[in-house]
């Protein structure tokens, strides 16, 4: 119990610093992939540090409360995540919650940078608002299959407790599939790395943001302390995200494999998920990212809804197909 | 504890892991600088140089929503016509559908 909460203590905060670590990790890769030296590692520190001794702006017409609140909720909300999540350990609040209660607080990060865009009195925020929310309602659907397919496949292989995080990444799915089930589990996995972009407004899915055309979006009036929490946010956000792909699709450990045993077997599972979560975030995120330019709005809703939503759909209909064969 | 025999969640655990971690943020909140000096246009919210002439509806938050789902709710508003007989059509049409469904799963 005395390790339980000694871990909800440390895994919060363990989860910033990871974020900004990989953040410093991804503008390094991004920048060689460009032919840049790009900046050094603890640059996303240096970077809250320059925000936490900026000035505070709140405009005269915003909601100020509203307007201050929403990047401390956002915060909150995404080391909260943390707590249920497998990080290659078990989580730190197994049994408390589970699957679905991290879908829903996923949500919360992105509808606090709408409520904050709105309440800031700016056009450019509210234009930010408004695809922030048309992309949520893109990028949610494919989640939620993604979700419901493991599921599936847990539940007619007869697990209980189907939705609960310790069970999904303590049961290799790959290995429960049959041939269509592998094939739509490889489907399903893709859609998530589809995904992770959407869910953390990467290119090309930085239409709220978008500093060309819309100033900046919805964060057009932030700035100081407020703007440093929204960054910490957004790299928390990204463990997070990760993870959850990691305990649905790649919840391997390494510490059975070397035998390891006591201290050394967790800490070795938790460096090896940081390993995963890290793949998963150059795959989805950095390389997308260096590839790609900047989607169209339209186009934004168009692509998540005629090729992740479909192709999730026909992964979960291969699952099932697999399961009844 | 809510359990719904697929999943389980625990409010007041919850609860006091987010107060507890609302303290930390705060903590990291507080690090930063607090206001700002007051200065012409500083707290103006930014138009591209230029004044902001139509204040922006900051109380309406589902302005935005309404706003970019407008064909939607301009198809949905279309659809409630006020005509009661309208409305037991479509009862009647999304029964049969469910029922058909129900058949045939």
């Amino acid at each position: 119990m005395i390790m339980k909460v000694l871990l909800a203590m440390v895994v919060p905060v363990a989860g910033i610093l990871i974020g900004l670590l990989y953040k410093g990790i991804d503008r390094i890769l991004a920048a060689r992939m460009q032919g840049r030296v790009g900046p050094p590692l603890v640059q996303p520190l240096r970077d809250v540090r320059k925000l936490l001794v900026k000035e505070n702006i709140v405009p005269d017409d915003a909601v100020g409360w509203l307007f201050s609140s929403m990047p401390f909720v956002a915060l909150v909300s995404v080391m909260a995540i943390l707590l249920y999540l497998p990080l290659g350990i078990t989580p730190v609040l197994e049994g408390y919650g589970d699957l679905i209660l991290v879908l829903y607080l996923l949500i919360i990060p992105s509808l606090a940078l709408v409520l904050g865009g709105f309440a800031s009195s700016s056009p450019y925020a509210s234009v930010g608002g408004q695809r922030e929310m048309v992309k949520m309602m893109s990028y949610e659907f494919p989640l939620a299959i993604a979700v419901i397919s493991v599921a599936w496949l847990l539940y007619s292989s007869g697990a209980e407790n189907v939705f609960s995080l310790s069970v999904i990444s303590g049961t290799h799915v790959w290995g429960l599939a049959g041939i269509p089930g592998l094939a739509g589990l490889a489907v399903i996995f893709l859609c998530m790395l589809f995904v992770i972009p959407g869910e953390l407004g990467r290119i090309p899915f930085d239409v709220s943001e978008a500093d060309s055309e819309i100033a900046g979006g919805i964060f057009a009036e932030y700035s100081g302390r407020n703007l440093a929490l929204f960054y910490l946010a957004d790299a928390v956000k990204a463990v997070a995200i990760a993870s959850l792909a990691v305990a649905l699709f790649l919840p391997y450990t390494v510490s059975g494999i070397f035998g390891l045993g006591g201290a050394a077997a967790p800490a070795a599972d938790f460096l090896f998920h940081l390993l995963k979560v890290f793949f998963v975030l150059f795959v989805s995120s950095t390389v997308v990212r260096v590839v790609t330019g900047r989607l169209a709005i339209s186009r934004v809703v168009s692509v998540y809804w005629k090729y992740p939503v479909i192709l999730s759909f026909l992964g979960l209909l291969l699952i099932m197909g697999g399961t009844l064969i | 504890m809510i359990s719904t025999g697929m999943g389980s969640w625990s409010p007041l655990v919850f609860l006091i892991c987010v107060a507890f971690i609302s303290v930390v943020v705060q903590i990291i909140r507080s690090l930063g600088e607090g206001g700002f000096r007051k200065e012409e246009d500083k707290a103006e919210a930014f138009f591209s140089g230029g004044r902001l002439l139509i204040k922006n509806r900051v109380m309406d938050v589902y302005w935005g929503f309404f706003d970019a789902m407008g064909r939607y709710y301009g198809w949905m508003k279309r659809m409630h016509n006020g005509i009661v007989n309208d409305y037991v059509y479509w009862f009647v049409l999304l029964v049969t559908v469910v029922i058909g469904v129900v058949i045939l799963l």
